[in-house]
């Protein structure tokens, strides 16, 4: 598949002048691709820079520097009311004097679409949203849901190259959020538009896009398909905010180029798939691992394994977490499922363990 | 309705020692709501429901005073049927407060919306300013449009300097014209405000999202800005249209003949015909004219859900 871009970021930054004359760096000097066709999320804290991102994709700030592409053409100094996108708001902003069918046939009317067109696309964008029957209310008569669902078909019934979508989903309860999720996601399959979606949740995240850039503090940290984001996170800060990690800090003893590092966490040996990012024996590194990828077993006594004592267990109801600390001081979660005959925790506060993992879960970050 | 208390059940708590109730919930009882209505009740009954009752009884007096006190009669309001300079009058009013009121809001709009949006940080000062002049005694202001529009005033005067004119223009002073002007001037402030806090209310989020659906910035006022600052601007209209009818101090100081109103014929049935009755008769119709229509588009207005939308 060719990954055509729609948009296209290069070198663009965002600075904002502050009232107490000091600048913010909003967003780094950043590239991006967004490709045709696909869901794409924007995931980060607040004040990462992803709203800074989008709006500058909507043309509601212009970069300080760079060059913002939509189309393959330069949106630099085009005003929002002439960029090829559309904007779902984080609260909607609905207009309130006006009913459902007035909503989203706004940018109809705008471009003098004639009377029956109009009639017909809002209908349809209305059904789409599962709104039919709708039109006539006004927007304070609506639910929070409703209301999403309005600004949804209020933006798609432009058909817009890109549809940009500011925390959507942030004012709904979870249940409605979780449904919602699913059904934004059928939708950008059904109408095959593309969707930049920005999020705080990285579940969220995770459940919606074909790929996830990961910001922090106005960088851009890692473009990725969920599964790499979490399985192979490039940063620490990817492996903290995306899910729970075990971090270790040690020193690599010596590497077997293709094959594995082995560090020392304390006085144990952690060995890890050796992947070239650039390490070299006698650097100090942090090895991540997930706690789901950890097991534990009656203590092996074999030099190789790593071993632990058990400090805390907590009982969670389809698996039991513990925490367990190794010689030297580092302590990790580690989350066993209760299935088959381990249906209740097998080891208590005290006991001696082995933990072990496949080579492959294991990560060497950097920085 | 449903009764206060029974909506909100006050939670109490009884501390151990026994018998005392603390009422958790904030929400005064009814006595003590009546309590805190009572001093503005009395004031509104004294001052404006007592006056009001009088003045019904005065307009069915054959006279004020003396032995046509005590006689029923339709008279007064018998004249004002039968006599169309009352009538006249009444119209040239309502008129001239419907021109003054739309002339202020059209010229209060451009300000409210620059405070509103574009006065950044100086949006405190800059409302100041606007209010300071209305600080001011309204005579004085009234007065100091005789300086700027009388025939030696300073309009005049200046215009004859760049050679614009030759002679004075009479038209300016003692007309209908000098009352219109002077009374834009005096409600300006307070038609920009009511204006301004509607405008304050918008959501900019609103206007973004107008442009993203592809508004130019003017569409974007006429479809979001205007229609959402209407009730701002119908309150505006009420504030300068409802006291501009019974407008007289400025029509008696800049109106001459021809610039009176309705206001000045009710003072003078007290103060120089001590016409008491004929006063009443013409103050009920006005206030009828003027009460009437405006109550029907607060109606209005409340059922198409301009204020608030909160109608179902």
């Amino acid at each position: 598949m060719v990954n055509k871009n729609i948009i296209e970021f290069s070198g663009v930054s965002k600075q904002f002048r502050e009232r107490s004359g000091e600048t913010v760096n909003a967003l780094q000097p950043s590239n991006l691709g967004v490709h045709e066709g696909e869901f794409f999320t924007l995931l980060g804290p607040s004040g990462c820079g992803k709203t800074t991102a989008l709006r500058l994709m909507a043309g509601f700030i212009q970069p300080t520097a760079g060059e913002i592409k939509i189309e393959g053409k330069t949106m630099n100094n085009v005003p929002p009311y002439r960029r090829p996108v559309n904007m779902v708001f984080q609260d909607y902003a609905l207009f309130p004097h006006l009913n459902v069918f007035e909503n989203v046939a706004f940018g109809l009317k705008i471009k003098r679409m004639h009377k029956d067109e109009i009639r017909q696309r809002v209908y349809q964008s209305l059904e789409i949203v599962q709104l039919s029957g709708f039109e006539t209310r006004r927007p304070g008569q609506l639910s929070g849901g409703q209301k999403q669902r309005v600004a949804l078909a209020r933006a798609l019934v432009n058909q817009p190259a890109v549809l940009l979508l500011d925390e959507p989903l942030g004012a709904l309860d979870l249940k409605l959020r979780r449904a919602m999720q699913l059904e934004l996601k059928a939708l950008q399959q059904q109408v095959g538009i593309t969707f930049v979606y920005v999020t705080h949740d990285q579940e969220e995240a995770l459940t919606m896009s074909d790929r996830i850039a990961v910001m922090s503090q106005g960088q851009i940290l890692q473009v990725d398909t969920p599964i790499n984001i979490y399985e192979r996170p490039t940063t620490r800060f990817v492996a903290d905010f995306v899910g729970e990690t075990n971090f270790l800090n040690g020193k690599i003893e010596h590497i077997i180029p293709g094959e594995l590092v082995k560090v020392m966490i304390g006085s144990n040996p952690v060995e890890v798939r050796h992947r070239s990012n650039g390490v070299r024996p006698g650097d100090q590194v942090t090895v991540a691992i997930r706690p789901e990828k950890l097991t534990l077993m009656p203590p092996v006594s074999r030099s190789e394994k790593l071993m632990a004592t058990v400090a805390e267990v907590t009982y969670l109801g389809t698996d039991t977490r513990y925490i367990v600390e190794i010689p030297g001081g580092e302590k990790a979660a580690v989350r066993v499922q209760n299935t088959g005959i381990n249906h209740a925790p097998i080891f208590h506060v005290g006991d001696q363990v082995t933990v072990s993992y496949d080579l492959d879960d294991a990560q060497i970050l950097t920085s | 309705m449903r009764d206060e208390t029974s909506l909100n059940p006050p939670v109490s708590i009884k501390d151990g020692r026994g018998g005392i109730e603390k009422k958790l919930t904030g929400i005064p009882r009814k006595s003590q709501l009546a309590l805190l209505v009572a001093p503005s009740a009395l004031w509104l009954i004294i001052l404006l429901v007592l006056p009001l009752i009088t003045m019904i009884g005065l307009s069915f007096q054959k006279s004020a005073f003396g032995p046509g006190s005590d006689v029923f009669t339709f008279a007064s309001y018998l004249n004002f049927w039968q006599n169309s300079a009352y009538q006249g009058l009444l119209g040239k009013s309502l008129w001239i407060s419907l021109v003054v009121a739309v002339m202020s809001i059209v010229l209060a709009y451009p300000v409210a919306y620059f405070l509103a949006f574009h006065a950044g940080d100086k949006q405190g000062m800059l409302l100041n300013i606007l209010i300071i002049p209305a600080w001011t005694s309204f005579l004085l202001r009234v007065l100091a449009w005789r300086l700027i529009l009388g025939s030696n005033g300073l309009l005049n005067t200046f215009l004859i300097w760049l050679g614009v004119i030759q002679e004075p223009i009479s038209g300016l002073f003692y007309s209908v014209n000098a009352v219109i002007i002077t009374l834009v001037y005096i409600w300006i402030p307070f038609a920009a405000l009511p204006i301004y806090v509607a405008l304050l209310r918008i959501e900019p989020g609103l206007l973004e999202a107008a442009s993203d659906l592809g508004a130019r910035p003017w569409q974007g006022f006429f479809k979001v800005t205007l229609p959402l600052s209407i009730p701002g601007v119908l309150a505006a209209f009420l504030y300068v249209f409802i006291p501009t009818v019974g407008e007289y101090v400025t029509p008696a100081l800049v109106g001459g003949p021809n610039g009176l109103m309705i206001g000045n014929i009710i003072w003078d049935q007290f103060m120089r015909g001590l016409d008491w009755p004929m006063g009443a008769t013409l103050s009920l119709i006005v206030m009828l004219i003027v009460l009437l229509p405006l109550m029907f588009i607060a109606k209005a207005a409340q059922q198409t859900g301009l204020f608030g939308g909160k109608s179902e």
